[in-house]
């Protein structure tokens, strides 16, 4: 049996960044339905306080956030993640995490991850899970 | 004599009531179960479960890895060739998600509540995947902070040529009346 590259309690490279409108135009690419996420008026009249970034686009970027920590070492299997507030457009985040458990399964060396976006308010916004496969 | 009443675990399409065993003041009991008296789950829709859109069949391409590297934060100009294994998430962007499954909740507002996706093995450049979008699944909760929910999961399921199962999209969406919200939270 190999040894697995991570230990419980290792936190993954935090990620900061600023999800813009410009992010959110090349999530949507061509097509982009014309709704509260580019309009600042539909947005207020949905009760938000500005336009929102899109649910999966968060998702994906907890997603990369864990192929870049993970590189070459292995594969993702599954990322889950809890939607619990939205965040806005030019408002900054940043996705952070834990190495939460570390096990053999199927033969094989993998590790479960807590994962979480943080809004500029230190709230979560999203509380997410990953599991993670390394190569033999 | 009072009667109280008791909100028990709603059945498919209607709450069913108790008489309290316990002796607790009926009133918040009795105004909760006037709130939520019947279920919006009902038979017409839960046969949406299990409804499946066209299955449609996509290949991994470089443009579209490329793509969902640029908007996940991936390294753009990692060089790839034909049956390298590329980053899982391009499945997100590979067919729309649960087009062509609307299910007709008849409550006002929804929210993304949440998403999962899981590979089985990992996903090569320019392998050929059939997508099949269902509705997974159709909930109800009566309470909590957005009062009356209906929660409807999607699922897409990725297989391959031979019909082995490569991975699954997964995302619930919650649809619920502003009226009956205590606070308004989670995602567009």
């Amino acid at each position: 049996m190999s040894t697995t590259p991570v230990q419980e309690g290792e936190e993954i490279t935090p990620l900061e960044m600023t999800p813009d409108i410009q992010h959110v135009r090349a999530y949507f690419g061509d097509g982009a339905p014309q709704t509260f996420f580019f309009n600042d008026d539909a947005a207020k009249a949905q009760g938000l306080p500005g336009r929102p970034v899109p649910g999966p686009l968060k998702v994906g970027i907890l997603y990369g956030a864990v192929e870049n920590w993970l590189g070459n070492r292995g594969y993702v299997r599954t990322v889950r993640a809890a939607h619990r507030r939205p965040d806005v457009q030019g408002n900054p985040i940043v996705v952070t995490g834990t190495v939460a458990r570390v096990f053999e399964e199927d033969g094989k060396q993998r590790a479960d991850l807590e994962l979480y976006i943080i809004n500029k308010d230190g709230q979560p916004s999203v509380r997410g899970s990953a599991t993670v496969e390394f190569w033999d | 004599m009072h009667t109280v009443l008791t909100l028990l675990r709603p059945p498919a399409n209607e709450c069913q009531f108790r008489p309290a065993a316990d002796g607790v003041r009926p009133s918040n009991r009795v105004r909760f179960a006037l709130m939520a008296d019947h279920s919006l789950l009902t038979e017409e829709l839960r046969a949406h479960i299990g409804r499946a859109a066209d299955a449609r069949h996509a290949t991994v391409t470089i443009e579209q890895v490329h793509r969902s590297m640029g908007v996940y934060g991936g390294d753009i100009s990692r060089p790839f060739a034909d049956g390298d294994i590329v980053p899982g998430y391009v499945l997100m962007g590979l067919v729309s998600d649960g087009e062509g499954l609307r299910v007709p909740v008849p409550l006002p507002k929804s929210l993304l509540v949440s998403n999962e996706f899981t590979v089985e093995r990992p996903i090569r450049l320019g392998e050929k995947l059939v997508a099949q979008p269902r509705v997974a699944d159709i909930t109800e909760r009566l309470g909590g902070q957005f009062g009356h929910g209906i929660y409807v999961r999607t699922d897409m399921e990725f297989h391959d040529p031979d019909g082995v199962l490569v991975g699954r999209t997964s995302s619930t969406l919650m649809h619920y009346d502003p009226a009956g919200a205590r606070r308004e939270e989670a995602q567009p």
